[in-house]
């Protein structure tokens, strides 16, 4: 690179990608610790990997796959268009890799591509991975105690790396169809991660059934709980810091707008993922807002359970995150308790009729309040410009209703539900009744259960040969 | 012998892959792609056999008690009685 200001544009955008990611990475380990505070002591290994072997599996395959499924299948395909080529997004392309930008020895690419995305390609993918890792991880919550770890990682990589990106290509790029159809607008991904991860997760519980005891003869639900509440809120502490990694790795720092707006000149801002412009103040705000608008009413609403209040907090963030590049601030924080008491009550009601076990509530909290978010943004940003394509369609709310039934339902839960079927019938799904009885720590960590019983005999009996013990 | 870059002594705005091997890269998405199917049967013939011999294992109805009392317990000290009760005083 020669001019000194596209220099730095390209770099600084390098780099604040790479800074969100490591701000993502938080995510995951808020998950883990959540997922293993909120399990039983029987089963605190078992989950802790079951949610830790995501990050290769899901990064592995999203290399191989689903970089590629983001930019060939914004229109469908076949619904505005056919696949599209993206010659720098598969797994064999010299751009998957280091690379100095200078002349393509692919045929495939033009010197356009290599210039720019050798430079920005690695964390780019990084920032959509980090949100694979994310939606895969959703799931893994609510599944927690009774998956088998086979099956877990089946449709890990099924969300992780295929259907939340062929959502992304619809509904979260400046072209995909949704966009242009329907004025899909979903700037910080209500429907795009959590209504889907939330849609998946209800899929595969189903299939899965609750944990043995948790419901009684008459189906009023137990209360299974945490082993380590301290873990729990640390995680959900850990999840709002990266939180802010997500929110910012959903914008492109620096853009001109200004040929797209028509302008005779350049307008450098912050965008959206649809190049619609932003600013990382608006975000900041209404991410503080709507994360306090959930505390708030899931405080009140839970009376003061912890467990609740915290989770609720990312419910009031997820809820306003469809709009929360243009609302106001108390708009964002009123969405974000509205949200809040649709997801506590679904919870509980869909717990109740249906016998669903949802263990950390992620249905509720990414699905129901996603859902929702993405709904609410349609009669609250009703007519706004979805684009800055004048051709395609503005936001509305049956544009909007729309989107967030493709968003949980259709990508969302029936995916889930027929590949949960499947490993089902297979009996791969669920781990054998007698090891959840026992516990899967007893079943993969008995040995060292055996262990530590038995160097404490050992330490007995040495001890009573010194004499040191009767 | 190069195996790919062999200076940085040129005009950099030509320097395109910078990894060894280039023109390999088809061959490396064959085989990871079959490493990663690979992996998901190893590690499911692995899982199958621990449970199949646990299941056996805990079929024993007073194994399984036994088994579902250690796992229960709260503490080490829980853990150990229940494992095994002649260390518990």
């Amino acid at each position: 690179m020669e001019d000194q200001l596209e220099s730095l544009t390209i770099i600084f955008t390098e780099t604040y990608y790479w800074i969100t990611v490591v701000f993502m990475f938080l995510i995951h380990v808020g998950f883990c610790m959540y997922e293993v505070g909120a399990s039983r002591r029987k089963n605190m290994m078992h989950t802790l990997m079951k949610n830790t072997m995501v990050i290769p599996l899901v990064t592995v395959t999203f290399f191989y796959f689903g970089w590629w499924i983001y930019f060939g299948w914004p229109n469908g395909p076949g619904i505005t268009g056919g696949v599209l080529d993206a010659p720098w997004a598969t797994p064999w392309s010299e751009l998957m890799g280091a690379h100095m930008g200078g002349a393509p020895v692919s045929d495939t690419l033009t010197a356009d591509d290599t210039m720019g995305w050798a430079r920005i390609n690695g964390v780019f993918w990084a920032a959509f991975l980090l949100f694979s890792w994310t939606a895969a991880s959703i799931v893994s919550g609510a599944a927690i105690e009774r998956i088998r770890s086979f099956a877990f990682w089946i449709l890990a990589v099924l969300i992780g790396s295929f259907t939340w990106i062929i959502d992304a290509a619809w509904g979260w790029s400046p072209d995909g169809w949704m966009v242009q159809l329907l004025g899909y607008h979903d700037a910080y991904a209500s429907g795009v991660i959590h209504a889907i991860a939330g849609g998946f997760a209800l899929g595969v519980l189903i299939h899965l059934g609750p944990r043995i005891g948790k419901f009684k003869a008459d189906g009023t639900p137990r209360n299974i709980v945490p082993h380590n509440p301290w873990l729990v809120t640390i995680g959900l502490f850990l999840i709002y810091t990266g939180f802010w990694g997500f929110y910012v790795a959903c914008n492109i720092p620096i853009f001109d707008v200004g040929p797209a707006a028509g302008m005779d000149k350049a307008f450098f801002t912050t965008t959206t993922i649809y190049l619609t412009p932003t600013t990382t103040s608006a975000i900041t705000f209404n991410f503080l807002m709507s994360l306090s608008g959930g505390l708030l009413m899931g405080y009140v609403i839970s009376k003061g359970d912890a467990f609740w209040t915290y989770s609720s907090g990312l419910a009031g963030v997820i809820a306003a995150s469809a709009g929360n590049d243009l609302y106001h601030p108390i708009q964002a924080m009123i969405i974000g308790a509205i949200g809040v008491v649709f997801a506590y009550k679904m919870h509980h009601w869909v717990e109740r009729r249906f016998k669903i076990d949802d263990a950390v509530g992620a249905v509720a909290v990414h699905g129901y309040a996603g859902w929702l978010g993405v709904v609410i943004a349609g009669f609250v940003l009703w007519g706004y410009p979805s684009s800055m394509n004048a051709d395609y369609a503005p936001i509305t709310p049956w544009g909007q209703f729309i989107g967030a039934w493709i968003m949980f339902g259709v990508l969302g839960f029936l995916p889930a539900w027929i590949a949960a079927g499947i490993l089902k019938k297979m009996n791969l799904l669920r781990i054998p009744e007698r090891v959840e009885l026992a516990g899967l720590d007893l079943s993969e960590y008995h040995g060292r259960y055996l262990d530590k019983a038995d160097i404490f005999e050992a330490e007995v009996e040495e001890a009573r040969a010194r004499s040191l013990i009767s | 012998m190069s195996t790919g870059l062999e200076t940085w002594n040129t005009n950099l705005l030509d320097i395109g892959p910078l990894y060894p091997f280039v023109g390999t890269e088809m061959l490396l998405t064959i085989i990871g792609i079959a490493s990663w199917i690979i992996w998901h049967l190893i590690q499911l013939r692995m899982e199958s056999k621990i449970y199949a011999e646990e299941d056996a294992l805990l079929s024993d109805p007073a194994k399984l008690k036994a088994a579902m009392d250690m796992s229960n317990a709260e503490t080490l000290a829980e853990t150990l009685k229940a494992h095994a009760p002649k260390l518990g005083g």
